[in-house]
């Protein structure tokens, strides 16, 4: 049961998340600024963390872990969220929220194509109702965006 | 008249970088998902992992704030403030679901955490108003995604 309302808190989290960006978006409106801003804050709050918690764990990393998160770190935050702000900054964050919410959809062609992953009936229709609800969010003329 | 036309062409112009931005950071997370799925639990706890990715990714965004200039500022303080509660709630959501994860399988809570958007679309509906009118084709889309996505992680 906590495990099942952690888990709400973690999407009610990043809605909020979501909602104090494209509000900063009217104060800054550069977004390599507020993305340098957010990564900082969450940084010193998971840096925090890590030192109370895990500081053990966090002192035996290997070379290889280090260099790998800096690539999984390279594609998160200079590319992802970056990019991610910047479509909430151009189409709103009711529109640009359901197209990042598509990831797990790139997951599933990246580890289709690269890693020989398969497809099942419920991978397929899972990967549709994606589509389709892009389809439906992206193809919307009338959604009104202030700068 | 050429104005409305050029006004119109500039907000469709918006839209198109909008879209192909929001597709490029979905790809990003994506492909990020595959190589984390596959080697870093077996390296790093998550919390370490997660932080270790944050120093990094500040690294490299702080590379490329400083060679932006001339984006205006309308108010610095209040931005910062925004920005920084954005990324402090944004690591407070990683952290909660790598605490979920630790005390459920991840076929109960990624379906659970990929509720986000459905989240993110009543608070907008609360606090933007002033800033953008979500329309029912809006909110039909998202719950479309949400439902694929819950298909895609339980399948």
């Amino acid at each position: 049961m906590d495990a099942i309302l952690l888990a709400l808190a973690a999407a009610f989290s990043w809605g909020c998340s979501a909602v104090l960006i494209r509000s900063g978006q009217q104060y800054i409106s550069s977004t390599a600024l507020g993305t340098l801003i957010s990564l900082i804050s969450g940084l010193v709050f998971t840096g925090v963390l890590v030192l109370i918690l895990q500081f053990e764990e966090a002192k035996s990393l290997s070379l290889e872990a280090i260099l790998l998160f800096a690539v999984i770190g390279v594609l998160n935050f200079p590319m992802g969220r970056f990019f991610n702000y910047m479509s909430m900054s151009r189409l709103g964050v009711g529109r640009s929220t359901p197209i990042l919410a598509s990831a797990p959809f790139f997951a599933m062609v990246v580890a289709v194509v690269f890693t020989g992953e398969t497809v099942d009936v419920g991978t397929l229709l899972g990967a549709g109702l994606i589509l389709a609800g892009l389809y439906v969010t992206i193809m919307n003329p009338r959604t009104k965006v202030a700068r | 008249m050429i104005e409305t036309a050029e006004a119109a062409s500039e907000a469709r112009r918006r839209a198109i970088l909008g879209v192909i931005f929001g597709f490029s950071a979905a790809l990003a997370y994506g492909v990020s998902q595959v190589l984390a799925r596959h080697t870093v639990s077996d390296i790093a706890p998550p919390l370490v992992g997660s932080c270790l990715a944050l120093f990094w990714g500040t690294l490299g965004c702080a590379l490329m704030a400083s060679r932006t200039r001339g984006a205006p500022i309308q108010d610095f303080r209040r931005g910062v403030f925004l920005f920084a509660a954005g990324g402090i709630f944004s690591a407070m959501g990683v952290t909660g679901l790598f605490i979920a994860l630790e005390r459920a399988p991840v076929v109960i809570v990624s379906p659970i955490s990929s509720t986000n958007p459905l989240f993110t679309l009543v608070l907008a509906a609360i606090f933007l108003r002033d800033v953008e009118q979500l329309s029912p084709r809006v909110v039909i889309g998202a719950m479309l995604v949400v439902a694929g996505v819950v298909v895609l992680t339980v399948a």
